[in-house]
């Protein structure tokens, strides 16, 4: 299948910390910009906090890179929703993959930060 | 340690201030969802001084990256503005030192003349000359050298560096063969002398004065100085005009 061949071959660079966890937070479903600053907070369990400016700006790059797609209707609020595309999906499993990699790599070495991390 | 509705209010229209400093295009298309984003995060914050600390430090971190992603495509834009102005100036000093050169041997031509004929009918040397030494390097007024047909000076009112300065060696054989000749010369650099050569029955009457490229280059390196930082300025803060509308306020507390 052309598209096993895609995921497979998918190695992008790494993904900055805002668009992995924008990424990471629009993965169960759309959002709108609030709800994804919520859910990077509840993602990084506090550590990661953005602000709109991030978001926004972060947003706008991803639509643009193909990684996000705005969806066409608005609720009551006149908020925009965003929704994960094929390509945003592929460079997440490509980041999830390398950081299980690297956790890997990490437990192996014995580094007791990163065997917490995965113990938890 | 819940915020008080009129702080809230208060920072919220600073921020909405704030916003304004956006690219028009992203001010337009994300101000109004940024400002509510802003309003959500204080009424659910359990911490109002860590989420205002946020707030300020995500807005000038991303005004700054929004500026610059919005700047560096516009590059090619300010490099052609700069060009052009760096034609005009250009243009306008060439213009302006040819006129001033094609007039700059007027007086000279005049001064050179008169002194030769005054010398044919007889007066001294001394007698042509203008009483009024002058410094070519820092004057601009003519000047008067009259010198020995062996081409060394026998009265003169241009003095250079405390000595009489004196055109090229060529200019006095071709003035002996053909007359007359306009010549500028460069005594030392940064002295230009628009002058005339006269031959005279005893010898040669050089008229001449310093040009004022000088002024003329600072004039132009001004001038072109002054044209791009303000286009530059100009295209700095283009961003943030464009018709874009500032989001509208609606606190609900």
């Amino acid at each position: 299948m052309v598209t096993s061949d895609i995921n497979a071959s998918w190695n992008p660079s790494p993904l900055t910390p805002a668009v992995f966890h924008i990424l990471l937070a629009l993965a169960d479903g759309q959002k709108h910009g609030y709800a994804i600053m919520k859910q990077v907070d509840k993602d990084g369990g506090g550590s990661l906090r953005m602000g709109p400016g991030t978001l926004y700006g972060s947003l706008q790059r991803m639509a643009a890179a193909g990684f996000v797609r705005e969806l066409e209707e608005a609720d009551d609020d006149r908020r925009r929703y965003y929704c994960l595309t094929g390509t945003g999906q592929r460079a997440l499993d490509g980041e999830l993959a390398r950081l299980r990699q690297a956790l890997t790599a990490a437990r192996q070495k014995g580094l007791s930060a990163a065997t917490r991390a995965i113990t938890r | 340690m819940s915020m008080s509705r009129h702080m809230r209010r208060s920072i919220l229209t600073a921020y909405g201030l704030g916003l304004r400093l956006y690219p028009a295009e992203f001010q337009g298309r994300h101000a109004a969802e940024m400002l509510q984003c802003a309003d959500a995060m204080l009424s659910e914050s359990n911490s109002n001084h860590r989420t205002v600390l946020l707030l300020v430090e995500d807005f000038f971190r991303s005004l700054l990256t929004e500026t610059f992603v919005m700047t560096i495509p516009r590059i090619p834009q300010l490099a052609i503005l700069l060009t052009l102005t760096t034609f005009i100036a250009g243009t306008g000093y060439l213009i302006s030192h040819q006129v001033l050169r094609m007039s700059a041997n007027d007086p000279q031509i005049q001064l050179a003349e008169d002194a030769a004929s005054r010398m044919t009918e007889g007066e001294n040397a001394t007698d042509v000359v203008p009483e009024r030494r002058v410094d070519i390097a820092s004057s601009l007024a003519p000047f008067v050298i009259v010198y020995d047909d062996s081409g060394r000076p026998i009265a003169s009112s241009a003095y250079l560096d405390g000595s009489i300065p004196a055109p090229p060696r060529g200019v006095f054989e071709f003035v002996r063969s053909d007359h007359e000749e306009r010549v500028t010369w460069q005594p030392r650099p940064g002295v230009r002398i628009a002058s005339v050569m006269t031959r005279t029955p005893r010898g040669f009457v050089v008229a001449g004065r310093n040009m004022r490229e000088a002024l003329v280059f600072k004039l132009a390196a001004m001038g072109w100085l002054v044209a791009n930082v303000a286009l530059t300025a100009l295209w700095l803060l283009m961003p943030l005009f464009g018709g874009s509308k500032t989001p509208q306020l609606q606190v609900t507390v």
